[in-house]
């Protein structure tokens, strides 16, 4: 069992959630099989119980309570250390919800001075650090490498079956990946390739974005590998249910009014076009509206492109600069606007802030279009990682703290 | 688990002696006592009535605690007794973590008692880089107590995105809370 598969079932089993007998007997094993496993148990449970203790003493604040933060300062504590284990004290003896605590007399005092004193020491210290936000749907392809055929993988032996079909990590999605293509993308354990072809630009460094001051963009796992050949065609579905309503109307995702951020990393094989060569992501259809990008055939330098779609045409196509055998962070914002959309790209963009718009490096418009999942379309082999859709560039490109 | 054979290795100590070394390894294992009860009984309101429980029997049985041994590990073979007869005792729907697997986490539980203080600060510290979103859930969740289908309710959105987004949360918070810990190890080396 993957250790955050372990750490979700611990998560479901405090939050009082049912487990089925083998996800209990699966947990067991995982928490018996190494020491560090109990370990990295104990801290999650740790965290649940000092959550617990910590908000029934005091509600985290929100924006509408927060004091506004200035640079540099800090704020005094709202609650001093000897208040807050008062707080945690009385807490565990109020009625409510919960059973009425029994009071425990023996050493009276005693015991209650010294709970105030394994609680006493706290200092809070409100920093200025940027705060994290989540994206609504995620994918960080945290899942068992797939085998590949050895020495090296050609079109003839790419895998047809199998692949991403029926993978469910992530948040967000409404289902699994679904492979509907001839060939399958798989996934790849940059760390454990052997056999990598000569011309193969991927070979360097698994995917990753570090900005020009030294920030790391956040990953987990391993990567995507799309297929070798035609083609593959993985797909996935989005919980639309996860978005606010604001942004859904009854045709999908992108209520006129709205703005969505949308990020991903991504190499290929190398920059060749040659051959209508494309890797690309896809949302929409192509069929009627939609947006891709990516490594787009039409693209004739090979290069990371952007382009709207319209009844089957590729329209208001823009490429970059920068080739698509060059490891790219995509961050893209789409607002949604009553007729044409507003796409803005920005390649390889520093951690730091949201981005300007003036400074994008693709800008274009899109015809109206809604969506309720993504496609990933290849006939050339490009590795892909990280896909975040959500409200802000932060919840898209986060930073390792 | 062994303890000393000596029928009462505290005489030597007197009575304000014996106390006072009860509060104060009690002090320091409180925290550790309520996750490890946590973990088999995550229902708070059973988990906190535990502890009291516990804190009962330990201070009731002190006179058998060997100072010289550790007090935790002694204190977690109570937590387990009680645990068992609290199983025994109430309706419980499921049992998840019993057995060989509740003993690797009393193990863990020994084994990290000394960085728990800390990472208490840096989960503090953590807590107010979280978007107000997910900090509502989080207030949601455990200052109100409801449970996640009552929680997407409220909200409007579905219970398998409460409960994922709960598990993204606390993963969050692991992971920052890591990094704050390593950082302070390399500051400190």
């Amino acid at each position: 069992m993957r250790e955050q598969e372990a750490l979700e079932l611990i998560d479901a089993h405090l939050d009082d959630d049912d487990l089925s007998e083998e996800q209990i007997t699966a947990l067991a094993d995982w928490l018996r099989e190494n020491p560090q496993h109990a370990q990295r148990a104990f801290h999650r449970i740790f965290l649940h119980s000092f959550l617990r203790r910590r908000l029934q003493a005091q509600r985290l604040s929100t924006s509408s309570t927060r004091t506004d933060l200035v640079p540099g300062s800090t704020i005094e504590p709202s609650v001093t250390a000897e208040q807050f284990s008062l707080q945690l004290m009385e807490n565990t003896a109020v009625a409510g919800k919960f059973t009425r605590r029994r009071s425990v007399l023996l050493l009276g005092g005693l015991l209650l001075c010294l709970a105030l004193l394994a609680w006493g020491g706290f200092m809070y210290m409100y920093s200025t650090n940027p705060t994290v936000e989540m994206a609504t749907a995620y994918d960080g392809f945290d899942y068992p490498a797939t085998s590949i055929p050895a020495p090296l993988p050609q079109p003839q032996t790419w895998p047809n079956t199998g692949g991403m079909q029926g993978l469910s990590g992530g948040i967000g999605w409404a289902e699994p990946w679904q492979e509907t293509g001839a060939k399958v993308a798989v996934i790849v354990d940059h760390t454990r390739e052997l056999n990598w072809d000569p011309k193969d630009m991927r070979k360097f460094k698994p995917l990753g974005h570090t900005d020009t001051q030294g920030r790391v963009l956040q990953t987990t796992g391993l990567q995507m590998r799309t297929a070798m050949g035609i083609r593959s065609l993985t797909s996935r579905k989005l919980d639309l249910t996860a978005f606010p309503e604001s942004m859904i109307d009854e045709s999908g995702l992108g209520k006129d009014g709205t703005v969505l951020w949308f990020s991903f990393l991504a190499q290929s094989f190398n920059s060749t076009a040659e051959n209508n060569r494309f890797t690309y992501f896809q949302i929409g259809s192509r069929e009627i509206s939609g947006f891709r990008i990516g490594k787009v055939g039409a693209a004739p330098s090979g290069n990371w492109t952007a382009t709207g779609l319209l009844t089957g045409a590729q329209v208001n196509l823009r490429s970059s600069s920068v080739p698509s055998g060059e490891m790219a962070f995509l961050v893209t914002r789409l607002e949604f606007r009553p007729g044409p959309e507003d796409a803005a790209v920005w390649i390889n963009p520093s951690l730091a802030a949201e981005p300007k718009l003036a400074e994008a490096t693709l800008r274009l418009s899109v015809p109206d279009f809604r969506f309720d999942g993504i496609t990933i379309n290849a006939n050339y082999s490009t590795d892909i990682d990280e896909i975040r859709i959500g409200p802000s560039f932060r919840a898209v490109a986060p930073s390792v703290p | 688990m062994s303890f000393s054979t000596d029928p009462n290795p505290n005489q030597s100590l007197t009575v304000a002696h014996s106390r006072a070394l009860l509060a104060k390894n009690w002090g320091n294992a409180q925290t550790s006592l309520l996750a490890f009860i946590t973990a088999s009984v995550p229902q708070f309101s059973d988990a906190e009535d535990l502890l009291q429980e516990v804190a009962v029997e330990v201070a009731v049985r002190f006179d058998d605690y060997d100072p010289s041994r550790p007090f935790l590990p002694w204190a977690l073979w109570i937590a387990k007794i009680k645990i068992a007869e609290f199983y025994r005792n109430r309706q419980r729907r499921q049992v998840v973590l019993v057995g060989n697997s509740l003993d690797a986490l009393a193990e863990a539980c020994v084994e990290i008692q000394e960085s728990l203080s800390d990472e208490q600060f840096a989960i503090e510290k953590c807590l107010d880089q979280l978007t107000d979103r997910s900090r509502e859930l989080l207030n949601l969740r455990y200052s109100e107590g409801i449970s996640s289908p009552e929680i997407g309710a409220r909200l409007g959105i579905s219970v398998r995105y409460v409960r994922v987004a709960l598990s993204r949360i606390r993963t969050t918070l692991t992971e920052c809370v890591q990094a704050a810990m390593t950082s302070r190890s390399s500051s400190n080396a």
